[in-house]
């Protein structure tokens, strides 16, 4: 961006049309000077085959819930499989090189698992939920691979950490000794390393995976899944076991978060969420400090009084750290590309 | 994006007073909405905290039981001198911090302590319109007016609802025009935060309260639909007047037609989600973009699970759609497909 001859955006064009520059009635057709006429029209098009994709799925799901019941075991794997069929068929032939034969692949997974639930269903299989999920995982990965698909890898990665989750809590916490805490730091961990694995594979030219999005999302998960167990022992509530695992698990990712975001790959938004998720934990560790050292005791006026006061000073200095923080940190990031 | 030169040449603006009113821009809260929102919230818990200092101040110093107009008058003190203190440093971090969530809580102390002795919401709702005004009237922090704003239309929203003893579901169609209005035709005063909140927390409060409740709704929802289209079809027309040929101009007519049926045959919020979706993309919010799709996908969602139509009539209502729209889709491509080789 050159200060000289700044890009324009929507709170640049506010400021122009605070200053008399623009008109009320002028103000629609100047936002359509500054907007990414390119994106907006690709987002257009996303947007209606999205809305079509969706819809008529929605109603293929309807359509066989009503009648469901009626159906003969042999119709119901009949109807499935020919819908699968047909959905990885439609991909081949349209080819994965467009997004409407990517979208069919996608499709195919989704059935893929749903042929699975039935299986079960009929057959009385017996078998634990997990080994559903871990099924339907092996099954759609060969499709993960060669779709190149941002969306569909990050169904697959659902699909697993589901998976992983319910073996954890239906074998792992029942049979081993294994916490609840340990359990949440697994999930976090492993989504962890799947934002890991993206970034090395981004690195190394996987363009399809690139989108800014799927970052975004992936730390937003594994920071807020070891966050949920590192504040509930921060703040003496619930029985997730651990603590020592389930704060330096969350700490540690904090801090590797805040480094790389930071220093090698200079992401302002990925910078917010981890200082969002950091500012709840320090207010959580607030609350513990002031409740140990005064108490929430709203029978006197004297503690009430001081632990409440306290409470938003701390919840003040906080969030106006995280404020300061992110200020700062735009400052330096300004340009830098997300 | 386009750059200032290219956009004054554009536009026939004068570069000179436009780079003087760019450089000119004040300590201006111009953070992106994920950092206004992780801020926003931070704002509600110290408001929250805030709320009950007052509270077991006023129950255990001035032996108050219940929200008078002691309370109400504290509020106006603690948001007057918020605002001020705003005023003087808007630069500080924790000083704005403070004062915003200070400002939001005096809000809703004054609500408080209007709206509990005259045992009406409409006194607290009235109570609130001057700090709300307030709180557009101070250009210094765009969260200040959306929290500000917001408290006042939810409290607008138990008014109503309290005054008809029952809910309504299609309340939240009546302030989707004006939000739309204030973003395309928007006042010298930047009210963008008020414009989202008009847009945006009246579905919220739908959402939530309707999880709980069915509600009641004017002839079928077919006015609230009615409104919320007519909006679209304005937006529809506003883009379709910028398409250059002829052709494309009747693909967009198609598909925008297409896309209203469909959200006529959906849950009304689905009609307020494609509002939301055009708004974005006429205006090129990425922020309103995300908000407005999440939307839709809960509505078509909310659908599935409406129990007033059988399963066999929603799924042929939704296959129906998709394949309109998945025509549409493929008409769209096809058009592009033939003009690149031109």
């Amino acid at each position: 961006m050159s200060p000289a001859d700044p890009e324009l955006g929507l709170r640049e064009l506010q400021i122009l049309r605070s200053a008399g520059l623009v008109s009320a009635r002028g103000y629609a057709a100047a936002v359509s000077v500054v907007r990414d006429e390119a994106f907006w029209a690709r987002w257009g098009r996303h947007a209606l085959l999205t809305l079509g994709a969706g819809q008529f799925l929605a109603g293929v799901v309807c359509f066989f819930a009503y009648n469901w019941d009626d159906l003969s075991d042999l119709a119901k794997f009949a109807v499935i499989e020919t819908a699968l069929v047909i959905a990885a068929g439609g991909a081949l032939l349209i080819g994965l090189d467009r997004a409407f034969g990517r979208v069919l692949l996608v499709a195919a997974s989704v059935l893929t698992g749903v042929l699975l639930a039935v299986i079960g269903q009929v057959y009385q299989t017996g078998a634990d939920v997990f080994e559903l999920f871990v099924a339907w995982a092996v099954l759609i990965l060969p499709w993960v691979f060669v779709s190149r698909s941002a969306v569909h890898w990050m169904l697959w990665l659902v699909v697993a950490e589901v998976a992983l989750a319910l073996y954890a809590s239906q074998v792992l916490v029942v049979v081993s000794d294994v916490t609840s805490g340990e359990m949440w730091v697994l999930v976090g961990a492993t989504i962890a390393l799947a934002l890991a694995g993206r970034e090395f594979a981004v690195q190394y030219g996987l363009s399809w995976l690139s989108a800014h999005w799927t970052r975004l999302v992936l730390l937003f998960a594994a920071t807020v899944i070891l966050f949920i167990p590192a504040a509930a022992h921060a703040v003496d509530a619930g029985r997730f076991g651990s603590p020592a695992l389930c704060l330096a698990a969350f700490l540690l990712m904090i801090i590797a978060a805040a480094a790389l975001y930071w220093h090698l790959w200079r992401d302002f938004a990925a910078l917010v969420i981890v200082i969002a998720v950091a500012d709840a934990f320090f207010i959580c560790i607030g609350f513990r400090l002031i409740d140990e050292a005064i108490g929430f005791d709203f029978d006197d006026a004297a503690p009430a009084l001081a632990s409440l006061g306290a409470m938003i000073v701390w919840a003040i200095a906080g969030t106006g750290s995280a404020a300061l923080a992110m200020r700062r940190l735009r400052g330096t990031l300004q340009g830098a590309p997300a | 994006m386009t750059t200032l030169t290219a956009f004054c040449a554009r536009t026939g603006i004068d570069v000179a007073p436009a780079r003087e009113a760019l450089n000119a821009r004040g300590p201006y809260d111009d953070a992106p909405w994920y950092m206004q929102a992780v801020l926003g919230i931070g704002a509600w818990v110290t408001a929250v905290v805030a709320l009950a200092f007052a509270w077991v101040v006023m129950d255990m110093a001035f032996d108050v039981d219940e929200p008078n107009l002691v309370v109400a008058i504290a509020g106006a003190i603690v948001f007057a001198v918020s605002v001020r203190l705003l005023h003087h440093r808007p630069e500080g971090a924790f000083t704005a911090h403070a004062a915003v969530a200070l400002a939001t809580a005096g809000t809703l102390m004054v609500a408080a302590g209007v709206g509990v002795p005259a045992e009406s919401v409409w006194a607290a709702v009235i109570a609130t319109v001057p700090f709300a005004a307030a709180a557009v009237w101070q250009q210094r922090s765009l969260l200040l007016q959306f929290l500000v704003v917001s408290v006042t239309l939810i409290l607008l929203f138990v008014a109503i609802w309290d005054h008809w003893g029952q809910m309504t579901a299609d309340l939240p169609a009546v302030f989707v025009p004006f939000g739309v209005a204030l973003l395309l035709y928007p006042p010298m005063r930047d009210v963008r935060p008020t414009a989202l909140a008009l847009l945006v927390v009246p579905q919220l409060i739908e959402i939530l309260v309707f999880n709980f409740d069915t509600g009641w709704k004017l002839w079928f929802g077919w006015p609230a639909k009615g409104l919320l289209l007519f909006v679209f079809a304005f937006l529809v027309f506003i883009n379709w007047r910028r398409v250059g040929d002829s052709q494309a101009q009747l693909l967009a007519a198609v598909a925008a037609l297409a896309a209203a049926i469909v959200a006529f045959l959906l849950p009304t919020g689905a009609s307020a989600a494609l509002v939301l979706l055009a708004l974005a993309y006429t205006i090129g919010s990425r922020s309103l973009a995300i908000i407005g799709a999440l939307a839709e996908i809960y509505f078509i969602w909310l659908f599935y699970w409406d129990l007033q139509e059988t399963l066999l009539t929603k799924s042929v209502i939704l296959m129906s759609a998709g394949a309109i729209l998945l025509a549409c889709y493929g008409l769209l491509i096809g058009a592009m497909r033939e003009r690149r080789p031109s």
